[in-house]
């Protein structure tokens, strides 16, 4: 291919009318890499196309999604969701329609104990009782600490009325504090005069 | 009748059947309005004709060994065509991935497809340009771009390193559609008629827009050229 011909493609190229063929060929052309100066721009072009051309994903894409598909296989059941859901549904009712009129079959509730059987259960609950009433005496043991609370609070309410007094003090000095301010200012004034 | 070159509307099958696969529950188009172009169909299955009963599935489901050679090696298509509208490498596979769960998931109806590549792009473009529209997305960032530098190339290539970098920056410099374009004839080499399928154009729209684009690069790489040789 003459330069003249090439040149004849580029123009045909640039107007969009080149057949993939001749794309071929001048792809060729520019690799070679014997080109005129003038057609470096069209040659960056084809040299462009030509490394992009190379772009791969990286070659465990295709068995990454294999396994990815194989562990997601869908369960048989969710291809007919709908019909599961008003199946459960159908059955739940039945279940529960069958445990009513059976629960209404069974024999009747025991209601007659014996005498002894009364007795044991009352001295099992007294004993039981008392237990728990011992317990409790033994949980209320800490409880006496909280006395000790109120005679701290005593303290407390001691150590505040120092407190006041204090800030009794404070205040007092606070205003002596500004009587010498003024003092202060009243002098820079009279200094100022005195000039 | 209406004519079976018209592009086939989703509402349309949807008065008619419910189990056509361009209906709203079978349609794999994540876009509101679903226009697959008619031709995108294999002549039996024309959309128009479909009625209720009948089951536009192959007769055999698709094995996961058939899926693995004759569906996943298009996966470096649709990873570049995603990456040349996302311009990020890891939210492309991620998109790559998408896309193929979704053909998985229709598996057994892409017998039903003149060509599933042409499919596949579709869908890879339809979600990477909902992708853009929906989050906040950065617009199309000008990202970092060297060429390999291959020592096995004549000299002459090896100077041009920085003259190829540049073509990246103002490809992604152009309109979405002539970037698509681009992508689909000057890198993956396919031909008018499936580009105006895939980016449902008519054919000169594209050549058009292909010459504008291709036009376009070689300007602004002559401007860089003038720019320098002003420096000297």
């Amino acid at each position: 291919m003459n330069t003249k011909e090439i040149e004849i493609l580029i123009e045909k190229y640039f107007e969009g009318l080149t057949s993939i063929e001749e794309e071929r060929l001048l792809k060729d052309f520019f690799a070679s890499g014997d080109f005129p100066e003038e057609m470096k721009p069209v040659a960056a072009m084809f040299g462009y196309f030509e490394v992009e051309k190379e772009v791969k994903l990286s070659p465990d894409f295709s068995d990454e999604f294999i396994r990815q598909i194989n562990e997601k296989r869908k369960i048989p059941f969710y291809r007919h969701r709908k019909f599961w859901y008003y199946f459960s549904g159908v059955a739940a009712s039945i279940i529960f329609l069958i445990s009513f009129f059976y629960e209404n079959q069974n024999s009747p509730i025991k209601t007659k104990y014996t005498n002894e059987e009364a007795q044991l259960a009352y001295l099992q609950t007294k004993e039981t009782l008392a237990f728990v009433s011992g317990k409790f005496n033994a949980g209320v043991k800490p409880l006496h600490q909280i006395e000790k609370i109120t005679e701290n609070a005593d303290r407390i309410s001691q150590i505040s009325k120092f407190n006041q007094s204090i800030n009794k003090v404070n205040n007092n000095v606070e205003k002596m504090q500004t009587g010498v301010d003024n003092i202060r200012k009243l002098s820079k004034f009279n200094i100022i005069i005195e000039q | 009748m209406k004519s079976v070159n018209q592009k086939h509307e989703r509402s349309v099958c949807q008065q008619v059947t419910g189990h056509c696969l361009l209906v709203t529950a079978h349609c794999p188009l994540p876009t509101a309005n679903c226009q697959l172009p008619t031709s995108f169909f294999k002549p039996k299955y024309s959309p128009h004709l479909c009625n209720k009963n009948f089951n536009h599935s192959s007769p055999h489901r698709m094995t996961t060994e058939e899926f693995k050679n004759r569906v996943l090696p298009i996966k470096d298509k649709l990873f570049r065509l995603a990456h040349r509208i996302l311009n990020d490498t890891e939210e492309s596979e991620d998109v790559t991935q998408e896309i193929f769960y979704r053909l998985w998931a229709r598996r057994n109806e892409l017998e039903n497809y003149r060509s599933i590549e042409a499919f596949a792009m579709v869908m890879t473009k339809n979600l990477c340009l909902d992708k853009i529209k929906s989050k906040h997305h950065q617009k199309a960032e000008l990202t970092e771009w060297n060429a390999p530098v291959d020592y096995h190339s004549p000299q002459k290539l090896i100077e041009l390193k920085e003259d190829v970098s540049n073509v990246h920056r103002f490809i992604q410099l152009l309109p979405e559609q002539q970037r698509l374009i681009i992508q689909m004839r000057d890198v993956e080499g396919l031909e008018f008629e499936e580009i105006a399928e895939i980016l449902e154009m008519n054919l000169n729209a594209v050549r058009v827009n292909l010459s504008r684009a291709r036009k376009a690069i070689r300007e602004q790489m002559m401007k860089k050229h003038d720019y320098e040789y002003q420096r000297d």
